[in-house]
């Protein structure tokens, strides 16, 4: 047993190393410019000459848009009015992003590149830094989990309040494990009820004689004992161990080990035993973050002042009001402060906030509450060809490159898949070829067909 | 093993009252984490002090613009006369890519924050020419801000004669009182000295003449903006 952690074979190649060798596809990173570009050139051309395109907060053709559905629910606030046209285009971005969920951000929208533009090389080297934690993490999680485990990592803040009464403090211990799966893992043993149902979520515990995740039971409380030191034949809650990456919670807290021996008659699920609760805290669910804050704050003043207040700053809506101004300026000699102004508006947005796209777009948030229903093309890995599932080489690849922070092998990332932008990122970077958008069996992106039957 | 030190195996021996005191905690403990995660948050600490601040940055701003208001005497596209205009427009500049006389052109920073970037009407670009009556920029708005507009009904603006600048007025009528041919509405006409007047009731607020209008452009420009006729917001209900 080893508690080396086992380095990933890709994530820490460079990008330009990288290689598809001999597959002759479309790869993703190249298809993602040529569309964002077209449209850009599009949009440019229609600001220019005319001819009803629109820009991105409507494009199409006179009166057909794809209206932004976030303009959308604005003027229905800010008008305070319902207006069908408003709710059938509404209603077609809906069906949009329920079918290929938050797209618009990897496909369309012109923020992310504007972002890498205005990135300094030492933030951007951060942001990878970052993404490979937060891969490591989903991997180390995806390990102390495997087998079904409901109490997963994430779970445990340091306890400020005093167990409760009867109950002994809490202790943490780490227990070395026979078992290669729960190598690295820390265990918590506890007695008080508030810390095993708040901290682990109804718990589980497994007999630490031979501690493997399988054995769990739903119910772990018993009444204080008399404390004594934590030993290796008291039962003990399976907490997950954080990397210690941003927004991520310490784990830890342990009780008093002797209650949890009366864990030891384990049964899991699967032998009858009681149903292990979902753990709320499970890292790929969905949580709600700022830009939940943004958009309700968007709604509401909206709503209060009655117009449309974010598409004041919206920094899409400002690119394409930068290019109007600059097209007015040359063709029709019409200078303007906006033209200084709209692009500082634009990088303090991008820039001092430090993630706009993940920490501030209400469109984002917008996709996201949306996507929650999204099931089409999400990506998916293929167990068969998956190297995590082979003991030797352990892999993080699709998780250290998602740009989201997404886990498309088991989903205990940062957040979770409905949030995937599809940029195919992961596809590309998995060394075998195991992630795909489709469903198994299908050529997925790129790779070749006959790369399916290899390994 | 003391009587107190739980027996492996035997989670069933506890007394029966704790058992049950420790369920019932459980079942709410459980209850609450399903439902609302209590004691669990939704979010961290920091993501809501960045939500607080973008919420209080959006009101703020919606405060101002609101407090600020908007310059009078803006000409807005037909249609867009109504006080619901600002509220519905999002400010997506499909009008005036729609509009193919390129009258319609955008209010800029210095006309307000509420106002920047709407559409405004631009006489000295063109005029307005129904587009045959397809009406191109109403039917282009996706946010449906812009009303049906009935020239017979509504007006966009009204040509007002600046007297000091008409060359009809003046010494010489050399501009060949262009703006009466120009008018669709028949809305200006000469009279018997030759000066022309508006006929407010037919005029909707097209800007054909004040486009033609060759006073104070080019070498007669002098230094004041205005022409011989321009058009000013109509306040008045529709007729």
């Amino acid at each position: 047993m080893t508690s080396k952690q086992p380095t990933c074979v890709n994530s820490e190649k460079p990008r330009s190393e990288r290689r598809f060798e001999g597959r002759r596809v479309l790869k993703p990173s190249k298809l993602r410019p040529l569309a964002k570009g077209a449209i850009a050139l599009i949009v440019a051309i229609g600001i220019a000459v005319g001819g009803g395109v629109g820009a991105y907060s409507a494009l199409g053709i006179d009166s057909i848009s794809a209206l932004c559905p976030l303009g959308a629910l604005e003027a229905l606030a800010g008008g305070w009015a319902f207006v069908p046209r408003v709710l059938i285009a509404l209603t077609v971005v809906v069906l949009l992003v329920l079918l290929v969920g938050r797209a618009w951000c990897a496909w369309i929208c012109p923020v992310p590149p504007l972002d890498r533009l205005l990135s300094s090389k030492k933030r951007r080297r951060e942001q990878a830094r970052q993404r490979d934690a937060a891969g490591k993490l989903a991997y180390t999680r995806w390990q102390s989990c495997r087998n079904a485990c409901a109490a997963c990592a994430n779970a445990c803040k340091p306890m400020p309040k005093p167990p409760a009464e009867g109950h002994a403090a809490p202790v943490l211990v780490s227990v070395a494990s026979p078992s290669a799966e729960a190598v690295g893992t820390s265990y918590v043993m506890s007695n008080d009820p508030d810390c095993c149902a708040l901290n682990v979520g109804n718990g589980v515990c497994v007999s630490a004689a031979d501690v493997t995740p399988e054995a769990f039971i739903a119910d772990c409380a018993a009444p204080a004992t008399a404390s004594a030191t934590p030993s290796g034949e008291t039962a003990a809650k399976l907490v997950g161990q954080d990397a210690g990456i941003d927004d991520t919670h310490v784990l830890g807290i342990s009780g008093d080990a002797a209650v949890s021996a009366a864990c030891a008659s384990a049964k899991s699920p699967a032998e009858g035993g009681a149903p292990v609760p979902a753990n709320p805290t499970r890292p790929g669910a969905f949580k709600l973050d700022s830009r939940h804050a943004v958009l309700a704050g968007a709604l509401g003043s909206a709503a209060i002042f009655g117009f449309p207040v974010f598409c004041l700053v919206c920094p899409i809506g400002l690119t394409v009001a930068t290019a109007v101004l600059l097209v007015r300026l040359v063709g029709y000699n019409e200078p303007s402060w906006g033209l200084i102004v709209f692009p500082l508006i634009i990088a303090a947005e991008l820039i001092f906030a430090r993630s706009f796209c993940g920490k501030l777009c209400p469109v984002a948030a917008l996709m996201s509450l949306l996507g929650r229903a999204n099931r089409t093309l999400r990506p998916r890995v293929d167990e068969a060809k998956c190297l995590r599932e082979s003991a030797s080489e352990p892999c993080h690849a699709c998780a250290s490159v998602c740009p989201v922070g997404i886990d498309p092998h088991s989903d205990l990332g940062m957040l979770p898949k409905s949030e995937c932008t599809r940029c195919g990122r992961c596809a590309e970077v998995c060394p075998v070829g195991a992630v795909g958008f489709r469903s198994p069996g299908t050529v997925r992106i790129g790779q070749k067909a006959s790369m399916r039957s290899s390994r | 093993m003391t009587a107190n030190e739980p027996v492996p195996g035997k989670c069933g021996a506890q007394p029966p009252e704790a058992a049950k005191s420790h369920a019932s905690i459980k079942a709410k403990d459980a209850s609450e984490l399903r439902s609302s995660a209590s004691g669990v948050p939704l979010t961290s600490r920091r993501t809501f002090v960045v939500g607080c601040v973008g919420v209080a940055a959006l009101v703020a701003l919606g405060g101002a613009g609101r407090a600020l208001g908007e310059p009078a005497g803006l000409i807005r596209p037909p249609g867009a006369q109504s006080a619901d205009f600002l509220g519905r427009c999002i400010r997506c500049d499909k009008c005036r890519t729609a509009c193919p006389t390129h009258v319609i052109g955008v209010a800029k920073l210095e006309q307000g924050v509420l106002a920047v970037r709407t559409p405004v009407m631009e006489f000295r670009q063109g005029y307005c020419d129904t587009c045959d009556g397809a009406w191109r920029c109403i039917a282009a708005c996706p946010t449906g801000a812009f009303a049906a507009f009935d020239p017979s009904r509504d007006k966009i603006a009204l040509a007002v004669i600046d007297e000091a600048k008409c060359e009809t007025y003046g010494v010489s009528a050399s501009c060949g009182r262009v703006c009466v041919d120009a008018c669709p509405a028949q809305a200006i006409s000469a009279d018997d000295a030759g000066r022309v007047h508006i006929d407010e009731a037919a005029c909707w607020g097209c800007g054909a003449c004040e486009h033609v209008c060759p006073a104070n452009a080019y070498r007669t420009y002098d230094g004041v903006p205005g022409r011989g006729v321009n058009m000013v917001a109509w306040e008045g209900d529709s007729r």
